[in-house]
């Protein structure tokens, strides 16, 4: 081909170029060269690697199957919790029209949300159907149960600090003779939920913190591999920086990794366990399925486990470098 | 190019290594240091590549003072020297080629262009055919024009080695002084540590002599 040949006759030019600043361009390569050699190195030693990444993923896995449980509690708990509620009894001279009229008042308050009268006739259904004391019931001249006003409050409402002056308010009013707080359990339950948030909090900085510590001390040992590597580096003129790149791409690799089988272990639990639930709930006639971790929760399982592993390996390489001089 | 104001460097562990050492050594020029191994040869070249600092007075490399460089400035003194050891200091997992890259690539030099330059710097030294294979192939000779290759490829203007022919036989020894004294003519200055003493006094170049960390004698009287 005439024009390929007369192309390939002009020499080209090469382009000389003073050592100044490092362009933007070879940092980045350098960037995906320290990726790309780290991750190879892991993949060439995988036992070594292995053991190092199953450690950061149960140490991981923990907190966060504690949180997959407290999140499935919550979801769980959330439909009797739309049920939690207050029985206020009347006084028993006061008939359904005056139940229905302070009814209507307390549905203008805003920590109610709705209320729902139960008739005396209802009341004495009930209750014959659930007692088993129908016989006996029988026997009555006269209907004994007051009208019962059933009151769904607001979630805001049933913490503890909202909760209390309600009540106070309610148990004033002359209207009524009696509350019965069937709130109360509800209110432990928040409570239990938030002893087990709590925990998995603490237990994730506790085991966050031994996967960093293993990670740092996976990276002492890799800079003691590289100890002659890092020297010369050092001598022919390399910045901390530049030293420092591969290590902390390794320690990024050894926390994603980690992160990403302690996202498999918790999957795994969640579908061994997913039967065993489901057929748990069919006993009491639910169904209930086991929530896992959405995609945002693994993303951030996974950044924040590739930040401990940045995080280790910063501190071992600020420790164990020894930049800039040599002995 | 390098100048040395009452320098003395003592070691915790053994002592005086330089006594009150004073002397300058001019761009271009080329010099032999000589004397006993422990006489601190090597001491006075680790202190201008900082990978020392003195113990007591001054340490100017191309005007900058070494004893006022900032810890972070210290990569980039030591790209402006090339430094050549008895012992090579290669990386064995590496191949030639990437031994000799290593100062370009610290400096973020495109590819195209480190290509270019450590084959240049290869081809000097006549070990271009070698580019792919690892240090331990090569032969103790071989690896030491390696190692100068790496000094030189990133064309620093001075060059201090130490005992660089120290395991040579004298025909690879006259190759690699061949070598240096064709760095000298293209404007490089050479700083060479040697106990070589018969080999340094055949040629013309100025010799300074240590002995138990002093200057006792100097042949180009600067």
């Amino acid at each position: 081909m005439p024009r390929r040949g007369t192309a390939s006759s002009t020499p080209r030019r090469q382009r000389t170029q003073a050592p100044g600043p490092p362009r933007l361009s070879a940092w980045l390569a350098h960037h995906r060269e320290s990726a790309g050699t780290t991750l190879r190195q892991l993949l060439v030693q995988p036992v070594a690697a292995l053991m190092t990444v199953a450690a950061v993923a149960i140490a991981l896995a923990l907190p966060t199957a504690l949180y997959v449980l407290v999140d499935n509690v919550k979801a769980f708990g959330g439909d009797w919790q739309r049920s939690a509620a207050l029985s206020l009894f009347l006084a028993g001279e006061l008939d359904e029209a005056a139940g229905n009229a302070l009814g209507g008042q307390l549905q203008q308050r805003p920590e109610i949300r709705s209320v729902q009268l139960v008739s005396r006739a209802d009341g004495l259904r009930e209750f014959r159907r659930d007692s088993g004391l129908s016989g006996a019931l029988d026997q009555l001249t006269e209907n004994p149960l007051p009208v019962v006003l059933e009151i769904e409050l607001a979630p805001a409402a049933l913490e503890e600090p909202a909760l209390k002056p309600l009540l106070a308010a309610l148990e004033a009013m002359p209207e009524v003779q009696f509350v019965r707080e069937d709130a109360k359990w509800a209110q432990r339950f928040q409570a239990l939920l938030g002893l087990l948030q709590a925990s998995a909090a603490l237990l994730a900085a506790l085991l966050g913190l031994g996967a960093l510590l293993v990670v740092g001390n996976t990276i002492r040992l890799e800079i003691e591999r590289h100890r002659e590597e890092i020297r010369i580096l050092c001598l022919v003129g390399a910045t901390a920086r530049y030293a420092r790149r591969p290590f902390l791409y390794s320690g990024a690799w050894y926390g994603l990794l980690g992160g990403s089988l302690a996202w498999l272990l918790v999957s795994a639990m969640i579908w061994l366990l997913d039967g065993q639930v489901d057929t748990l709930a069919m006993l009491y006639h639910t169904h209930f399925q086991l929530r896992g971790l959405a995609p945002p929760e693994v993303a951030l399982l996974l950044a924040a486990s590739t930040l401990i592993g940045v995080l280790g390996s910063w501190i071992a390489t600020g420790r164990h470098l020894g930049l800039g001089d040599e002995g | 190019m390098i100048a040395f104001t009452h320098v003395s460097k003592r070691y915790r562990e053994r002592g005086d290594a330089l006594k009150d050492l004073s002397f300058s050594l001019q761009a271009g020029e080329m010099a032999f240091l000589t004397g006993h191994s422990g006489a601190g040869k090597s001491t006075l070249l680790k202190l201008i590549g900082l990978i020392e600092r003195p113990t007591r007075g001054q340490v100017v490399v191309e005007e900058r003072s070494l004893g006022e460089l900032p810890h972070r400035r210290i990569p980039y003194h030591r790209r402006r020297i090339g430094m050549i050891f008895q012992d090579h200091r290669l990386l064995n997992d590496r191949s030639i080629f990437d031994n000799v890259a290593l100062p370009l690539a610290v400096t973020g030099m495109p590819k195209r262009e480190i290509g270019r330059r450590v084959r240049a710097a290869l081809d000097q030294v006549g070990l271009l055919a070698l580019e792919r294979a690892r240090p331990v192939a090569l032969s103790s000779g071989e690896q030491q024009r390696v190692g100068i290759a790496r000094a030189v490829v990133a064309r620093p203007p001075l060059i201090l080695a130490d005992e660089p022919t120290g395991n040579l036989d004298p025909d690879l020894s006259a190759e690699i002084y061949n070598l240096f004294e064709r760095f000298n003519e293209v404007g490089v200055t050479l700083l060479i540590a040697t106990h070589d003493q018969e080999r340094v006094a055949a040629m013309t170049y100025r010799i300074m002599r240590l002995h138990q960390g002093r200057l006792v004698a100097d042949s180009g009287n600067w």
